[in-house]
């Protein structure tokens, strides 16, 4: 697997067997699975060359997150029910992992750039797990890793004051170390489930690392 | 998201009828009203509590107010077209003898325009206004920006 240009983000690549592995997760559970929304894209429409800015107000671009295990989310920190909730549950799952914690990157990206500066986004992530990698960017730039990951997102009509709400897809992302996809994962069971999915996907690429984890 | 663990969880929870944060009339009861942290000045807020029903009548909730916040109004998190988004609830109803849990991912009290930033560990008045009962107001425990849960429960 090359890291180079247009491998990081690579979703599509991986779109069939990601979906394969989230059903197959959840062996018996058809009802939930039939609502899953997985619609893979046409690997050809994928954008390429993701740039952000990180909580830090720095320039990141997609090869530097190569490297690393990434679990990812999208949502924005005006989102009062959805996103605390994801990230909560993102912290509680990578604090069961073990020795695997340390490899995987929790990783929020804000689909309200206009609001989710990086000031905001280093408020709002500290108050979660402390290798939180918070990206914000231009309009066009987190449409372009919307489209990369194959996430939907609408803003709301604007209230009277202006406020708005932004509907958006909440499963999480679990992306390789060359940016390649490894599954798309949900998290309804909790953090106990979502640790347990993320430690089988990853621990056979880690030569078993993972299986040293406790029963916590 | 759908927690159906979680709601059977908490549905057990509010069965045991051991709340320490009880308001209510005979037939009308609110329980277990919990709030999280907020980030930042004059943003949303969200309050999450049981309501439960004992009379033999149906009973519905017609507003919802506190101090604390310019606006705030009953809000459902539903998943269309692959997206989650928030609906407004407008009329809320609640069965006799049957009670509905608010929780992450679904039914939610949302405050719009906080006068204050909520603090956790702090606790604030919520008014819930009933078309039979009238208002009851109940006080409101806020935990952590992330709380999952009541804050004597397993955060999970």
């Amino acid at each position: 697997m090359s890291p180079g240009r247009g491998a990081a983000f690579a979703l599509a690549c991986g779109m069939a067997i990601a979906i394969t592995l989230a059903i197959g997760a959840r062996g018996g559970k058809s009802g939930d699975v039939a609502s899953m929304p997985i619609e893979p894209a046409a690997p050809a429409t994928r954008a390429t060359g993701l740039v952000f800015t990180n909580h830090h107000g720095e320039a990141v671009s997609e090869h530097d997150l190569v490297g690393e295990f990434l679990l990812v989310f999208f949502g924005y920190t005006r989102c009062p029910d959805v996103c605390p909730t994801g990230l909560q549950v993102m912290t509680n799952a990578l604090r069961r992992l073990g020795p695997l914690e340390e490899q995987v990157r929790p990783v929020f990206i804000s689909l309200d750039s206009a609001r989710d500066t990086p000031a905001v986004l280093r408020e709002y992530l500290s108050h979660f797990h402390p290798r939180f990698l918070g990206l914000t960017g231009s309009e066009a730039q987190i449409s372009a890793a919307a489209q990369a990951y194959d996430v939907l997102f609408v803003r709301g009509a604007p209230d009277t004051s202006g406020g708005y709400a932004i509907s958006h897809e909440d499963d999480f992302y679990l992306v390789g170390a060359h940016g390649e996809a490894i599954a798309i994962l949900d998290g309804d069971d909790g953090s106990g489930a979502l640790a347990s999915e993320i430690e089988d996907l990853l621990s056979h690429r880690l030569g078993g690392l993972g299986q040293n984890r406790g029963d916590s | 998201m759908s927690k159906s663990l979680k709601r059977w969880l908490l549905t057990a929870l509010a069965a045991l009828a051991l709340q320490p944060a009880f308001a209510g009339s005979a037939e009308i009861q609110i329980t277990r009203a919990w709030s999280r942290a907020s980030v930042g000045s004059g943003g949303n807020g969200v309050v999450y509590l049981t309501i439960e029903n004992t009379g033999t009548q149906i009973e519905r909730v017609v507003s919802v107010a506190t101090p604390i916040a310019k606006h705030a109004s009953l809000h459902k998190t539903v998943e269309e077209d692959g997206m989650v988004r928030m609906l407004p609830v407008p009329n809320l109803e609640i069965a006799p003898t049957s009670w509905i849990v608010f929780e992450p991912g679904g039914l939610h009290v949302m405050l719009m325009g906080l006068r204050a930033p909520i603090e956790a560990g702090s606790r604030f008045p919520l008014t819930v206004r009933f078309e039979k009962v009238g208002p009851i107001e109940t006080e409101v425990v806020a935990g952590s920006v992330g709380a999952l849960a009541y804050p004597d429960d397993i955060e999970e």
